[in-house]
């Protein structure tokens, strides 16, 4: 069975998160993502180690959040400013269908690397580059991390308790949130380029992927004169609708009523069959005013089952509910476990470990998605040697003079 | 808007919540033909707002306008056997069909996946759920809240003392409906191949939860570390990771402050304090977080986020602004990149609407405007299927259109 970009070969630029999301679900998917690494290694600063992951005295290979996103990749380390790591990577290009790069604007010019060079090399070739903010204006050079992107695309200002200070969606989401956008626009540049035999160059701006899934927050002051703000749990109309604290630690489930029929089932689930008749809570506009009122109620229920058990409770009279799982529950988890979406991962020097598949399951389809990261240039004769021809002195003499260095320089 | 990318695929789009908008929003953007196949009382969408003047009205939806441009509409009643087998004719001739329609339904309505696949093996078929077609949550309810709450993001945000916490807006649903645009391009290029399309079964849960790579969420919590929230500071609390990355009060708002790979002491020069380049701090960054916030907040307290952040890009800090919608809206750098084009439409009025993400260098990025219920039923069922006028009159007297 062949996967849909058996044959296509991306070089893969990418650095921290977003990038390397968006090349790891690409490998899955079947093509061949060959990492270019720069020669000082893979760390942006600091190395994370964790307690636990063994020394082998090559930390470089032990990192895990760069483990975690480089799934199913092949590795190389090419010096771009010497002129023999220059033509490696220009020869690459040339077999290549896709360049990715995730650099402030500046880098690829000041390298001599921009679309017009690579396409000199590859007429046909799509670059993909994902600046934080953009290509073209003011702040095209300001660098920010991914949760600073959420922050100027008003997302941090829309997440947050009510009443209370922005606060962030999460560690790292509008990397994981453009990185998936990113994977949908080269495979959108592959499939026009098929029908049309054009390459293009396409820029994804992660600050823009993250207003593009908050869009109808941007019609609100436009239409009504309001700037919309942070409401905690709650919703703009459904009531109740909230995360109530459960038996146990630190132990909570998520309720939410559409419906008048999912409220008076909740009623008559909590023995308080009284509050479905109360004019205050009978419809759900009178709901969402006397919102407050239902938290008592509905938490002293709540607090005499575990997170799973009112979910279950909860489900089967009817009212959606979810229990606030932790990511020990989900692995052990039937209802996870039976959508297959976790696999087990070998390292050969981190071991063995679990991590997400894609999150689909489609027929005919048999995602390759259960390779470990690759080594720090663990590839460098297999691309250079077998796929660009260069000879074995002449690789040697790369390793040897760090053009392609099959170890970090410089620590 | 009518780009090459995707002009040669017909999307049929089923569906009453985000995720399937949004899919069949990133398809049109990239030139597709979307048919937004609608109840005749219209898509619950149309009934949400924001609204004009906060004034109801089916075709002035916020949502709706965002969602939906670009796509064509057409009505039809699927709960009538008449609607399903106009449908059945749809599906002949779409490549793509993405709906959120409940497990189980499908098979009421005699239309189940695999037989669909069976009768259009071409058709690439994207099932949208919150909790996937098996498993014990198969039949369960769903909505943002709970599908943020199973797929393990709730406990992992907010304050360490406080409940969980959802990140604003529709964050599973907007997974969903981007990781089933995903999905559904890998199908069309794997058809290419095959000849065969693919029926996708794709849950908001597994979209959400697959935003934790690369956190070392997993490995944390393999390795017996339970990553707990910890306010808007990171999971990580190990005292050697890098820190700052938070959000902080500044005069007049609020900034993401964020540490500088190239450059860890440039904090001591943008807050006026040499203790922010400390060795003994920049050893523990993160065992410090409590004393380098307040050296920070103490620092920069006179200036306002705006000063903050063009200061700190000076330094090559990657500091940003904590900007409300209107600020964004309206801030320079979305201006020049035209990401709020106005989008006129002939009953809503011109509104600025979101353009795409994605940027080609040879085409332009202006989203469509949505379409008027059933604009294009006479286009569709008349010209394309070629149903007689009489026809229509009658299917929508009998509830059909």
């Amino acid at each position: 069975m062949s996967l849909p970009l058996e044959g296509i070969r991306i070089v893969d630029m990418t650095i921290v998160i977003a990038g390397p999301v968006a090349t790891q679900v690409l490998a899955a998917l079947g093509a061949q993502v060959i990492k270019v690494e720069p020669p000082w290694g893979r760390t942006v600063g600091r190395v994370h180690s964790l307690p636990g992951v063994a020394s082998t005295g090559k930390p470089y290979n032990a990192i895990p959040s760069f483990n975690e996103v480089n799934r199913g990749k092949w590795s190389i380390s090419l010096n771009l400013q010497h002129p023999l790591g220059r033509e490696a990577f220009l020869r690459l290009v040339s077999v290549s269908d896709v360049v990715i790069e995730n650099f402030s604007p500046r880098v690829l010019p000041n390298l001599g690397l921009d679309y017009p060079v690579l396409r000199q090399y590859r007429p046909d070739i799509i670059l993909i580059s994902m600046p934080a903010l953009g290509h073209t204006g003011p702040w095209r050079n300001y660098i920010s991390f991914g949760p600073g992107t959420d922050a100027l695309a008003g997302l941090s200002s829309l997440t947050g308790y009510e009443g209370g200070q922005p606060h962030k969606p999460g560690n790292y989401y509008a990397d994981q949130n453009s990185a998936v956008h990113t994977a949908f626009a080269v495979l959108t540049a592959l499939y026009r380029r098929r029908r049309t035999g054009k390459g293009a160059h396409l820029r994804i701006a992660l600050r823009e992927a993250t207003q593009a899934v908050i869009g109808e927050f941007f019609l609100e002051p436009q239409m009504t004169g309001r700037i919309p703000t942070r409401m905690g749990n709650r919703h703009p109309w459904m009531a109740p609708h909230g995360i109530y604290p459960c038996k146990g630690q630190d132990a909570w489930v998520a309720i939410a009523c559409a419906t008048d029929q999912q409220f008076r089932s909740l009623c008559a689930l909590i023995g308080r069959p009284d509050l479905a008749q109360d004019p205050r809570c009978a419809d759900s506009l009178s709901r969402k005013r006397h919102e407050a009122l239902l938290d008592a109620p509905i938490s002293a229920w709540t607090r005499q089952h575990s997170p799973q058990e009112a979910m279950d409770i909860l489900q089967q009279a009817g009212v959606p509910a979810g229990a606030v799982f932790t990511i020990p529950q989900i692995l052990e988890n039937d209802h996870w476990r039976s959508l297959g979406f976790v696999r087990e991962v070998h390292h050969p020097e981190m071991g063995r470990a679990l991590h997400p598949g894609l999150p689909w399951r489609a027929t005919g389809l048999i995602p390759r998605d259960g390779e470990p990261a690759p080594l720090f240039a663990q590839h460098t004769s297999a691309v250079l040697g077998d796929l660009l021809g260069f000879s074995a002195e002449t690789i040697a003499q790369m390793v040897a003079q760090k053009v392609a260095p099959a170890e970090p320089v410089g620590g | 808007m009518t780009f090459d990318a995707l002009s040669d695929i017909l999307v049929v789009e089923v569906g009453s919540g985000v995720a399937p908008a949004y899919c069949g929003r990133l398809l049109a953007d990239q030139g597709a033909r979307v048919l937004l196949v609608e109840p005749p009382e219209g898509s619950p969408l149309r009934r949400e707002g924001p609204f004009p003047g906060d004034i109801p009205h089916a075709e002035k939806s916020g949502l709706f306008l965002y969602l939906m441009a670009g796509k064509e509409s057409i009505t039809l009643n699927l709960h009538t056997a008449t609607g399903r087998a106009l449908f059945l004719r749809l599906l002949e001739r779409a490549d793509v069909l993405v709906e959120d329609v409940p497990p189980g339904h499908w098979e009421r309505w005699g239309l189940a996946p695999l037989a669909l696949q069976r009768a259009f093996p071409r058709l690439v078929h994207l099932s949208l759920t919150w909790f996937g077609h098996r498993g014990p949550y198969a039949s369960y309810q769903g909505c943002d809240l709970v599908a943020y709450a199973v797929s393990g993001y709730a406990y992992m945000t907010g304050d360490p003392d406080k409940p969980p916490l959802k990140a604003g807006g529709r964050q599973t649903e907007y997974q969903a409906g981007v990781n089933g645009a995903v999905a559904v391009l890998s199908a069309l290029l794997g058809r290419n191949h095959t000849g065969r399309g693919q029926w996708i079964d794709l849950s908001a849960i597994e979209a959400t939860a697959h935003t934790f790579d690369g956190v070392t969420v997993y490995h944390m919590a393999q390795r017996g570390i339970l990553p707990l929230r910890n306010g808007t500071r990171l999971i990580q609390r190990d005292p050697h990771t890098a820190y700052p990355s938070t959000l902080l009060p500044v005069k007049g708002g609020w900034v993401h402050a964020h540490w500088s790979p190239q450059n860890p002491e440039a904090l001591a020069l943008l807050a006026h304090n040499p203790r922010l380049a400390d060795p003994e701090v920049m050893e523990t960054p993160m065992g410090h977080a409590d004393e380098i916030d307040a050296l920070l907040i103490e620092g920069l307290k006179d200036r306002t986020p705006y000063e903050v952040m063009e200061q700190a890009q000076e330094l090559r800090i990657p500091f940003t602004v904590v900007q409300d919608v209107a600020q964004a809206l309206d801030d320079p750098q979305n201006a020049a990149m035209g990401f709020f084009p106005e989008v006129e439409h002939p009953v809503a009025g011109r509104w600025r609407i979101p353009a795409s993400p994605i940027h080609w260098d040879d085409a332009p990025n202006r989203p469509g405007r949505a379409p008027l219920l059933g604009e294009h039923n006479r286009r569709v069922f008349g010209q394309e299927l070629g149903l007689a006028p009489e026809d229509l009159v009658r299917l929508r007297a009998g509830g059909v259109l």
